[in-house]
């Protein structure tokens, strides 16, 4: 529990430095415990837990793969900021993440909890996806009002 | 199989006309005899009229007890019509290899004959025939056509450039294929789109083509030997080709590349003043030899590793220009029963009196007879389905609904699009029973001055013997435009599609599979904003005139599902993803969610006919019974998930027009249904574009 205190407490350290504005606009040194591939170990209530890896990058952009059922690897990417302990983003064609997220770690574990009111926890370990699977991926251009595209 | 017996009958039947022709001299006092004077005639046994039908010919349905007693040499039945009828000769239409008789029973393809006749009018000779206790049916054999204006354009190198590595075969004129890889120039065409192709140079990437899948081509000849295709033609090994004899035992002597259903043996020949390439042109659209340096490519023509699909040749067009009934209804039967899973079938009947698909059956039930049986799932020839696939041309009258046999609610019925992927005015069909488009080519999108330099239709193979007066003979490669070449692109995905489901171990329903491929497209409006009400720029030249077509009376599904996609298809086999969506509270209302993944670009302009959900995935997303929490709304998902968890519903709709033509009691030509599984995720966070985060 005192190393999760700590890790926040870095988190915020650092998000501190942070404007809240555009994420791009600021260069800003990210902390080193988020920039890393993650991969999705967890979700709270579901029995079993989609592919998904997450690359959340330096520069504050992110590349999201994931393959939610059959199929290949559907990739995203965009922007994400940090405010606090708020984990926050929005993806290349526009579309806000689905929830904002408080960021906590646990050892070699991130946890994400959502801040949507659903509670739901999706707790992630380092790992990347396979570079096969990021070159055959799909990738994903638009919002899904209008359909994904396939390259 | 019963050919010995056939063949002990057929020459007691004709030992039984020669006694019987004592009658003759009768017989000619009668031949003008009106129909309505034919006595004791049972004219509803006439399922059909005579117009646009063979000549001297009829097709009969006979008892069971009759059509038994032919096979076990029992004549008295062919001697009693000879006693009316000049009868030259009768005989089973179909020919029914060893281990299908069963099979060919439930379709009653042991009871169509057909008679042969002469010196009477055949409307006399129908009439006539009626009266026999033991003739059910009598059906006029009638014309079928190609779905093309057999009119074609030599290829001539363009000076269409790619950069190099840009294409991924060197067939050297595969850059002038725009149907395949169109970058807006290279058809000739001003009004051309990028992109406005079936995206098969992607779909490349992952196959080629796979020797198992067998495409039927029921068509005019192919050219087997032509070097573009002689390396994917299906051969039959264990036929020795020409020797007279049914070496495989299969009913069949001598079909090596497959088989002449005109002329009822193994010799498919393309010889002959009116031979006009139609065949050759369609097999090469599905599967000419890839990466051989020469010629085109075809669609599932394999990488140049002997790996294409394998091309079998139903000939059922003698001369190229039409054919009857008996000869389209046995290729279907004798593809069924020698291994192909699909029948690419560009030609139809002459769209016209016919609106449903109980009407068709009870009309042409010989054909109907051929094409059950094909679908047979007992038939079935594939490792990937349970059952085969037909897919056939819609038709090129510029009608408001698709030909048969295309249009039955079984067969997937394909339209014609051209270069800047709108609908190809000037011929073809279009509206119910139409289920997908496809490029066909469009002599109007491009150079109409000149015949010799419009390469807006499509390239493929040909034979160098057809002749067209404006360019001669002499051309193995040449453009050629209709249904019938939209058609072979929807066959080559299909096939390609197959390959591919080999290659990655998957297996399908049939219902399942013709599901993905009408769905793995594009939305044609999307592609050319053109494509929209009012616009003014498509037209058709007839009898010198320019005839302006409004596009929106194409819209709204009635090209089909959409543009076909290669690429599209290919991910639909690997696999579709789950559709994520939000836990909701109980004042919350659904949420929609898009269908593209699953119905394909078109998806929110389908008609959806329902969506079914199991108890336990009730149970399991917290879904209520109220209708609201799941249904589709507005083209989209609509649910309401109250729960974390995750489970599968089916979603069903119809491609191609918004009426069931079955469901609605064989009143109307129809869509055809379609439904696709999906895998639902509800979890407490779901983004409008489906990442997870």
């Amino acid at each position: 529990m005192k190393t999760i205190s700590k890790i926040i407490l870095a988190i915020s350290v650092v998000i501190a430095a942070f404007s809240c504005g555009d994420p791009q606009s600021d260069g800003p040194v990210v902390s080193e415990e988020i920039v890393a591939e993650w991969h999705l170990v967890s979700v709270s209530g579901l029995s079993s837990t989609p592919q998904v890896y997450v690359d959340f990058r330096q520069d504050l952009s992110f590349e999201l793969y994931q393959k939610v059922g059959e199929g290949r690897y559907r990739k995203f990417d965009g922007t994400y900021a940090v405010s606090g302990t708020t984990l926050s983003g929005k993806y290349s064609d526009g579309e806000k993440w689905g929830s904002d997220y408080v960021v906590s770690f646990d050892g070699e574990k991130m946890l994400l909890t959502a801040q949507n009111g659903s509670e739901e926890v999706c707790t992630y370990e380092k790992k990347a996806l396979s570079e096969t699977d990021k070159a055959e991926a799909i990738l994903v251009t638009k919002s899904a009002q209008d359909g994904p595209r396939f390259l | 199989m019963h050919s010995i017996s056939i063949n002990r009958a057929f020459a007691l039947l004709t030992l039984t006309l020669l006694a019987a022709s004592s009658c003759v001299e009768e017989l000619h006092d009668a031949v003008n005899t009106p129909v309505s004077a034919v006595p004791g005639a049972v004219m509803t046994k006439v399922i059909n009229t005579p117009e646009d039908s063979e000549e001297g010919a009829l097709l009969l349905c006979l008892t069971e007890e009759a059509s038994d007693a032919y096979a076990s040499g029992d004549l008295s039945l062919a001697a009693q019509f000879a006693e009316d009828i000049q009868v030259k000769s009768l005989k089973p239409v179909f020919t029914i290899a060893p281990g299908k008789e069963k099979v060919a029973r439930r379709h009653n393809l042991h009871r169509w004959f057909k008679i042969e006749f002469e010196g009477m009018d055949k409307s006399v000779a129908a009439a006539r025939l009626t009266t026999f206790s033991d003739v059910c049916q009598v059906q006029y054999n009638k014309t079928v056509v190609p779905a093309c204006d057999l009119s074609f354009t030599p290829y001539i190198p363009s000076r269409t450039e790619f950069a190099d590595g840009a294409l991924p075969f060197n067939d050297p004129m595969l850059k002038d294929q725009w149907h395949y890889i169109n970058d807006g120039k290279n058809s000739g065409s001003n009004t051309a789109v990028a992109g406005a192709d079936i995206a098969v140079k992607d779909a490349w990437k992952l196959t080629g083509g796979d020797p198992r899948v067998i495409v039927a081509v029921l068509d005019s000849p192919v050219k087997y030997d032509h070097p573009d295709l002689a390396a994917n033609m299906w051969k039959n090994e264990k036929e020795i080709p020409g020797n007279g004899e049914d070496d495989d035992k299969n009913g069949y002597i001598d079909d090596y590349y497959g088989w002449n259903c005109e002329r009822e043996n193994g010799d498919i020949n393309w010889e002959g003043a009116r031979a006009s390439g139609h065949g050759t042109h369609v097999a090469g659209v599905v599967a000419a030899v890839n990466g051989n340096g020469i010629g085109v490519s075809g669609i599932a023509g394999g990488t140049g590793n002997n790996d294409g699909v394998r091309i079998m040749s139903c000939q059922i067009f003698e001369n190229g220009y039409s054919t009857n009934l008996d000869a389209s209804a046995n290729g279907f039967v004798y593809a069924a029963q020698n291994g192909a899973s699909i029948a690419q079938c560009s030609f139809g009947l002459i769209n016209g009196n016919y609106t449903s698909d109980a009407e068709y059956a009870g009309l042409y039930g010989a054909e109907y007879a051929g094409v059950q049986f094909f679908l047979d799932k007992e038939n079935n020839n594939s490792d990937i389905l349970d059952g085969n696939i037909i897919i056939a041309a819609a038709g090129n009258e510029r009608a408001t609904i698709s030909s048969y046999p295309a249009a039955l609610e079984e067969v997937v019925s394909v339209t014609a699009l051209g270069p800047d992927y709108l609908p190809a005015v000037g011929y073809t069909n279009y509206g119910p029973g139409c289920n997908i488009a496809a490029p066909g080519g469009d002599f109007y999108a491009g150079d109409v001055t000149s015949v010799e330099n419009n390469r807006s239709r499509v390239l493929s193979t040909f034979i160098n013997t057809a002749n067209d007066d404006n360019v001669g003979t002499g051309h193995d490669y040449v453009y050629m435009q209709g249904t019938s070449m939209a058609c072979p692109h929807v066959s080559g995905v299909a096939a390609l599609g197959l390959s591919y489901a080999y290659k990655v171990g998957k297996k399908f329903s049939r219902e399942e599979y013709i599901s993905m491929l009408l769905t793995s497209v594009n939305h044609i409006e999307d592609v050319n904003a053109n494509f929209k009400d009012g616009y003014k720029g498509k037209f058709y030249i007839e009898g010198g005139k320019y005839n302006y077509v409004d596009l929106g009376a194409y819209r709204g599904g009635k090209m089909g599902t959409g543009g076909i996609d290669a690429w599209k298809l290919l991910m639909n086999v690997e696999g579709t993803p789950s559709i994520s969506v939000k836990v909701l509270g109980e004042d919350e209302k659904a949420k929609r969610y898009d269908l593209t993944e699953y119905f394909g670009g078109g998806a929110t302009d389908l008609t959806y006919i329902g969506v079914e959900c199991d108890a336990a995935t009730r149970q399991a997303l917290g879904l209520s019974d109220d209708a609201a929490s799941l249904e589709i709304k507005y083209g989209k998902l609509s649910i309401k998930p109250t729960k974390v968890g995750s489970g599968k519903i089916t979603v069903k709709a119809l491609a191609g027009y918004d009426e069931d033509g079955v469901a609605d009691g064989n009143t109307q030509i129809g869509g055809m249904e379609i439904s696709r599984t999906i895998s639902i995720v509800s979890r407490g966070v779901a983004a409008g574009n489906g990442g997870w985060l």
